[in-house]
């Protein structure tokens, strides 16, 4: 095999809803742990990401063309008006930027469009394995999977579908019987159980756990206090022996992490998960060789939490305590409150207002 | 020529002599009296150093093999050096101290430690094959994990010397085993990765025809088809695409004609609504099916009408309809182009072949004057 002394760790990120390119997000990580690491993370750590949005890109473009041709179709017609206005719309919704990039491609995940998005996925993840490999030195070098929102559920689907699954007409092809684990899996606003389409990621059937012969040594579940896409169906393990009996001390290798503090309005987006000490710092642990924890690291931990709002939290928080969000099952309700969360990003205080004003009204609703 | 070679002598032997004490000083730290955290590092040194090849020349069975980029030769060897260092951690597996340890401890390590035993003895390559059992190997190698793990807890939460011999002793092991499996390791991972990518390809370039191929469909026929292909996205593996798709309520501009329709009105363009059928997107010439009302504005005929329309490559259709007494039929638009394409091809050519005549035309002519 072919050994490069210069083969770095690696980390593989999986991007959430949204408009990204994979220069994109690779730029977007490589900045906020290079300004936590307080160096150029490119020096110990290889970022990688997996962009799946051209699925999606491709789909809306020809979506729209067919839409576009039934509404000719109708053009000048007597009858049919409500069709007609109704496709129109639909054209309208689909080229909305905000829709469109972001809940649009929620729904079309699940779909059959799905398969593709994680066929996709497969493609580069297999790739960049294909890299890792011919790197050499296996033994000393980690590679560390890292997914966000979307991206958690787009990842344990096809995670197992490439490690147990294989393909309709070749079941035996797949990745089980491969000797290699990533060092560990990061899952950040966890939506895998939200957004399940098949197997419950929480379930026993699934092969994306921290279990022996499997694809991974460890596994982190993160999620933010005060996210709501984090919270609704949350990806939880009540009983951690039961989902992991293979292991005798299955706490070493899951680990579920809560985050609180919070320093912007958008906080489901990926840097300000990435921001927290909480999450960073093991990671630093994982990835870079000679990394050593900050001393103060408790320090840093709770002046994180604090946050950069100060009491203004603690009305939020009383906002997000009143939601049952085991009762939100529409994924229109959440779309609307987070273009309301979207919306008010440009203004400081105004945004929080807004934000426990979106919670509030999500609470009356699981009332009425 | 001589002296290089006493140079090198010399050099070797100082290597040999300088490594050993290095490599000593890391595998003999005692494991419990690092700080947690360090343990990584230790573990990384081990795998590292040349603590691992000390290790290593205790079991000279277990020399490098070179087996290139051969997947066979490498799972041979990788199981094989498995099974010699695990043969050896099985024996800790069976020690009395650490049979005692997971009993103290309530562990299911025990349970491990017999079926290891199996294993051990059942791990044979599956006959007709020629293949060893990969798979049967990492959970060999898992339950070796498990049983270091065992004296790692052990020494960690009990203070046990014993546990953290056989720990440090077990890590040691492990490492080297690492050390040793990491080529053949990097062989097999190289062409497991490249049959899945092949068979990753096959499936895409289907799904990416699919898309291509199949007839356009509006939100409505999404939203039936989704529940009609319901096992494709929920199967846990990598569905192939749907074989066909249902078609609800899909509006068309036609060519519409009716013979007995008065002259000047006989072909117009209609509104089809195919009210429902079926495609099957890879069918090469007749793909699928519709019942369709048409709709046109004729004197003395019927506005609308129904019919029956044949699709041919899920893109070109074709029909009968009945408008009361008026029997007509119809083309899509996307057929009629095809043909105007079609037609519009053929005039190319032929006005190719007329310039390219015109030219050698004098030529001939004076050939044929000639004889």
């Amino acid at each position: 095999m072919p050994t490069n002394q210069n083969s770095k760790n690696m980390l593989v990120v999986v991007h959430g809803m949204g408009e990204d390119t994979r220069e994109g997000v690779e730029a977007e990580v490589r900045q906020v742990l290079s300004d936590k690491l307080g160096s150029n993370i490119e020096d110990k750590v290889d970022v990688r990401a997996i962009a799946y949005n051209k699925v999606f890109n491709d789909w809306r473009r020809r979506a729209a063309d067919n839409w576009k041709q039934a509404v000719n179709a109708l053009e000048g017609r007597v009858h049919f008006t409500r069709t007609k206005s109704f496709l129109e719309k639909a054209v309208k919704v689909n080229d909305d930027n905000f829709y469109a990039t972001h809940w649009l491609d929620v729904v079309l995940y699940m779909s059959t469009l799905g398969v593709r998005v994680q066929l996709e996925v497969a493609r580069q993840m297999t790739q960049i394995l294909q890299e890792f490999n011919n790197g050499g030195n296996l033994n000393s070098r980690k590679i560390v999977l890292m997914a966000h929102s979307l991206g958690t559920a787009v990842t344990h689907d096809t995670l197992h579908k490439m490690w147990h699954g294989g393909f309709e007409d070749a079941r035996y092809n797949n990745l089980s019987k491969m000797p290699f684990t990533f060092s560990a899996f990061y899952q950040l606003a966890n939506t895998s159980r939200l957004l399940k389409t098949g197997i419950d990621p929480t379930s026993r059937q699934t092969a994306v756990r921290p279990a022996p012969s499997g694809m991974m040594e460890l596994m982190y579940n993160v999620h933010h206090k005060f996210d709501p896409i984090a919270l609704v169906k949350a990806f939880k393990i009540d009983d951690l022996a039961r989902w992991l009996p293979e292991q005798n001390w299955p706490d070493e290798f899951f680990f579920d992490v809560e985050l609180s503090g919070v320093h912007a309005v958008n906080v489901h987006g990926m840097t300000h998960y990435l921001s927290d000490p909480r999450l960073h710092c093991p990671l630093f642990n994982l990835l870079i060789d000679d990394y050593s924890y900050p001393p103060d690291r408790s320090a840093q931990y709770k002046k994180h939490d604090k946050g950069v709002f100060g009491k203004k939290v603690d009305k939020l928080k009383a906002s997000i305590d009143a939601i049952d969000f085991d009762e939100i099952e529409s994924i229109s309700e959440i779309a609307e409150f987070w273009k309301k969360i979207e919306a008010v990003q440009s203004d400081a205080d105004a945004k929080l207002e807004d934000l426990t004003a979106a919670l509030k009204a999500i609470a009356d609703k699981g009332d009425e | 020529m001589n002296s290089i070679k006493v140079l090198i002598g010399i050099v070797s032997l100082l290597l040999l002599f300088v490594s050993p004490v290095k490599a000593g000083e890391i595998c003999e730290s005692r494991l419990d009296s690092l700080e947690f955290e360090d343990f990584k590092a230790w573990i990384q040194t081990v795998r590292e150093s040349n603590c691992a090849r000390t290790t290593l020349s205790e079991y000279p069975e277990l020399a490098r093999v070179d087996v290139g980029d051969d997947p066979v030769a490498a799972t041979s060897a990788y199981q094989a050096a498995v099974r010699v260092f695990l043969s050896v951690i099985g024996k800790g597996s069976f020690d009395p101290d650490f049979i005692q340890i997971t009993k103290t401890m309530n562990l299911q390590s025990h349970a491990d430690a017999v079926n290891f035993k199996a294993l051990t003895f059942n791990l044979k390559e599956p006959e007709g094959t020629g293949y060893p059992d990969i798979e049967r190997t990492i959970d060999i190698g898992n339950t070796a994990v498990t049983t270091y793990k065992t004296y790692r807890r052990y020494c960690v939460t009990a203070k046990d010397e014993t546990a953290c011999a056989l720990w440090e002793k077990t890590a040691r092991l492990l490492g080297a085993m690492a050390y040793i499996t990491e080529d053949y390791r990097g062989v097999i991972i190289g062409y497991t990765l490249t049959q899945f990518q092949r068979k990753l390809d096959d499936t895409i370039d289907k799904w990416d025809d699919y898309f291509e191929q199949r007839k356009p469909q509006l939100p409505w026929e999404m939203a039936i088809n989704q529940v009609a292909n319901r096992g494709v996205r929920t199967k846990p593996y990598f569905t192939l695409p749907p074989r066909g798709d249902w078609i609800v309520l899909h509006p068309a501009l036609v060519y519409s004609h009716i013979g007995d329709a008065p002259d000047g009105e006989q072909d117009e363009a209609a509104l089809a609504i195919e009210l429902v059928g079926y495609n099957w997107w890879e069918r090469e010439y007749l793909s699928g099916f519709s019942v369709v009302a048409i709709n046109s504005d004729r004197a003395r005929v019927d506005d609308t009408g129904y019919g029956l329309m044949l699709h041919f490559r899920s893109h070109y259709s074709l029909g009968w309809s009945k408008n009361g007494d008026d029997e007509g039929w119809f083309v899509s638009i996307d057929l009629l182009n095809a043909v105007d394409d079609k037609r519009k091809q053929v005039r190319a050519k032929r006005d190719e072949i007329k310039t390219e005549f015109e030219a050698v035309k004098p030529g001939l002519e004076a050939l044929l004057n000639a004889q």
